[in-house]
């Protein structure tokens, strides 16, 4: 049996797999441990009755019980005036004496305080059971509890009154409503629930879990629905969904979803070129590619590494600006890389080609895909602005299916021989457009190695992305707008 | 017969037990006998009534209960507007006049596209100012505006939820989203320590 949570978290994928709709109904929000009530309006007497008749022996069986247990039956009993309930606990207590006594009738058991663990046993199955008839309807069960504590005053039986009042409260506290949750959670922080010393001891264990909750509130984020979680994490950032992931298990199922995952680097919208013609994949971060040309022109790439530095967006910023200046020499910066040749990221789907097509505006029309590449053909070291070489490389083209054009990805009269020497086969159609990020750096990688400006250089370091105001990859319209590198430069900017 | 139907459906809601009406229920409201009650004289065509979850009865304007794509359909499949109020089982009072709020600011916005993916590549995190200042509620409030939007198929206002609590996520660290919502560590030792390893390379 796992935790609350893992079965909180099981219970709501379950229900998740139930929904045929997009964003479930709210009707099935409620999502607890326990199974919803049935009957709101059940009385305590029946609660009790049910419980004694119908499942008294269950319970011992599943508990192997003690007479402990027929006396805490007797005790609610009382409290509750069921007499006829209690006739039949006596008859049972009779029965179970008879049965169990080997020669000594026990009619009248007495609590034994040192069986703390047994009771503290008996105790979760008679929560969970009473609890299950109750419905979780805040009110009878609040009253079962402070009836229970009165019993426990009376009788001086602190430990196990104090046990149960607990438990009663901890079950609310992991499976009421949020507003039950937190008035149950203030009933365990009361000074009068620790004056046992086995009370303290649980308590001990409530309190760790309650500091970790905010006390003047309760969990409302996770209670929600799968699918309303989905939705809300789908409106963020990559970069938030790194920190999300690190939150609990659920989020970090929840991001490695299907729903999530293909859309991650697609759902942030750039705030400056219109979308969607350039889709700003990298634009706040930087990834570096070490392209080893020794082997060229099967180049390989050496390695992938994480580059951002507050510099390098000022020099960015300096270097397209409107005054031209001269960016900011990048050996003076304090730039961090971060090797992630081997991190799972790479992995991902980067560009979820197959859903672009089946939008109605793309399917309507012809588009080519291309990436501007940005380099320095002098190796790493940046310079002025005369030192940076733009190029198009076009990568494949959206055909419109209606007209039974070409889907293959040949790129007609916007295609670009040097693209073909590479042997680009994500352009030639042969590749999965799906592409993963490293497929793509690789394919960017085969590219540059080509290219005829590097010279001797055996080592290239290739920085994709990394500016804010510079999108990767550009998707043009080739029907309506084509495609121009001024024309593409004055959207960027 | 009609009137039998109509009290039926009252009499569900008041019980504790609000199942929606279903639409052969409404029908069968639309009975001669109930048409006949339902007169411009004793209803205004233009107001309608729902239900709360506490069996509280709140007059609408039926433009802008239309906001909601669930009444809409539902108005629209009776074809004509109820006397009866229509229950709403999944939502209280309080929340319900917050959303007929949002509605009534928004009753002339245009509606939003049938298409879902239509916007997915569009989606940001900007938040009109009013949006804004209505979702300036306690987290209880703002979860239950959000799923009361999601019951009702008030896709708009749903974003707006969303997208205030994205907000609330955006820029924050892990301990910082816990602590913001009050979400329990369920990671071991070493499985945190594991991801932060993974992540380290995208934190500053």
């Amino acid at each position: 049996m796992g935790t609350p949570i893992d079965n909180d978290a099981r219970r709501k994928r379950e229900l998740a797999r139930d929904r045929n709709s997009f964003l479930c109904r709210a009707h099935h929000r409620i999502e607890f441990v326990e199974p919803l009530p049935k009957k709101h309006d059940r009385s305590v007497p029946h609660i009790l009755s049910d419980l004694t008749v119908g499942k008294f022996w269950k319970l011992k069986a599943q508990a192997s019980a003690s007479n402990n247990e027929l006396v805490r039956l007797r005790q609610l009993c009382n409290y509750y005036n069921i007499s006829t309930t209690i006739d039949k606990v006596e008859d049972f207590i009779g029965d179970y004496n008879d049965d169990h006594s080997n020669g000594e009738h026990r009619s009248e058991p007495v609590v034994d305080a040192t069986e703390t663990d047994d009771v503290h046993g008996n105790v979760e199955l008679y929560h969970r059971l009473i609890a299950n008839e109750l419905g979780l309807n805040y009110g009878l069960i609040d009253e079962h509890v402070r009836k229970l504590q009165a019993v426990a005053a009376e009788e001086k039986q602190t430990k196990i009154g104090l046990l149960e009042s607990y438990h009663w409260s901890r079950h609310l506290v992991d499976n009421a409503r949020p507003q039950h949750a937190f008035e149950a959670a203030a009933k365990l922080r009361s000074p009068e629930s620790q004056t046992s010393i086995a009370g303290n001891k649980v308590l001990d264990q409530g309190y760790q879990r309650l500091n970790l909750m905010n006390p003047r509130m309760s969990c409302y984020m996770n209670a929600l629905p799968t699918e309303l979680l989905t939705h809300i994490l789908s409106f963020l950032p990559w970069q938030s969904h790194i920190s999300c992931f690190q939150v609990c298990k659920l989020w970090a199922d929840l991001l490695h979803s299907p729903a999530l995952r293909s859309n991650r680097y697609l759902n942030f919208a750039p705030s400056t070129p219109p979308c969607p013609r350039v889709h700003n994949l990298f634009t706040d971060v930087g990834l570096e590619c070490s392209i080893d040309r020794s082997q060229a022109p099967a180049a390989t790439i050496t390695s992938i590494s994480f580059v951002a530095t507050s510099e390098e967006q000022q020099e960015c910023d300096d270097d397209f600006g409107s005054n031209g200046n001269s960016a900011i020499d990048a050996e003076g910066a304090n730039v961090l890389t971060v090797d992630i040749s081997d991190h799972p990221i790479l992995a991902e789907k980067l560009l979820h080609f197959q859903s672009w097509r089946h939008r109605a505006a793309i399917r309507r029309e012809l588009w080519t895909m291309g990436v501007l590449l940005l380099w320095n053909q002098r190796g790493y070291e940046y310079g002025s602005h005369r030192d940076r070489q733009l190029h198009r490389q076009d990568w494949f083209q959206f055909v419109n299916t209606r007209d039974n054009r070409n889907q293959d990805g040949d790129d007609g009269e916007g295609g670009s021989t040097a693209a073909a020497a590479a042997g680009n086969n994500i352009k030639a159609g042969t590749m999965d457009m799906d592409v993963t990020v490293r497929e793509f750096l690789e394919a960017v990688g085969r590219y540059i190695a080509t290219f005829g400006g590097l010279g001797s250089r055996q080592e290239v370091k290739v920085r994709v992305g990394m500016y804010r105001r510079f999108g990767v990859v550009m998707v043009s319209n080739v029907g309506n707008e084509p495609w121009t590198l001024a024309g593409g430069l004055n959207n960027l900017g | 017969m009609g009137l039998s139907a109509s009290r039926q459906i009252e009499t569900t809601a008041i019980s504790g037990h609000l199942a929606f009406p279903t639409t052969a229920q409404l029908h069968h409201i639309n009975l001669p006998v109930f048409r006949q009650l339902s007169t411009p004289t004793a209803v205004n065509m233009t107001n309608m009534k729902l239900l709360s979850s506490d069996n509280v009865e709140i007059s609408v304007e039926k433009d802008v209960a239309e906001r909601s794509v669930l009444i809409k359909n539902m108005l629209e499949d009776v074809g004509e507007t109820m006397d009866a109020p229509i229950p709403i089982p999944n939502v209280n009072e309080a929340v319900l006049r917050k959303v007929i709020e949002w509605c009534e600011h928004h009753r002339n916005d245009p509606p939003p596209p049938a298409d879902d993916d239509s916007d997915s590549r569009k989606k940001s995190t900007d938040i009109e100012e009013w949006d804004q200042k209505f979702m300036q509620v306690d987290q209880e409030m703002l979860f239950e505006i959000i799923l009361a939007a999601n019951y009702l198929d008030i896709k708009p206002l749903l974003d707006v939820g969303c997208k205030t609590v994205a907000n609330m996520i955006k820029g924050k660290s892990p301990e910082e989203i816990r602590k913001t919502f009050n979400i329990q560590n369920d990671f071991t030792p070493e499985e945190e320590d594991q991801i932060r390893r993974e992540n380290e390379w995208a934190e500053e």
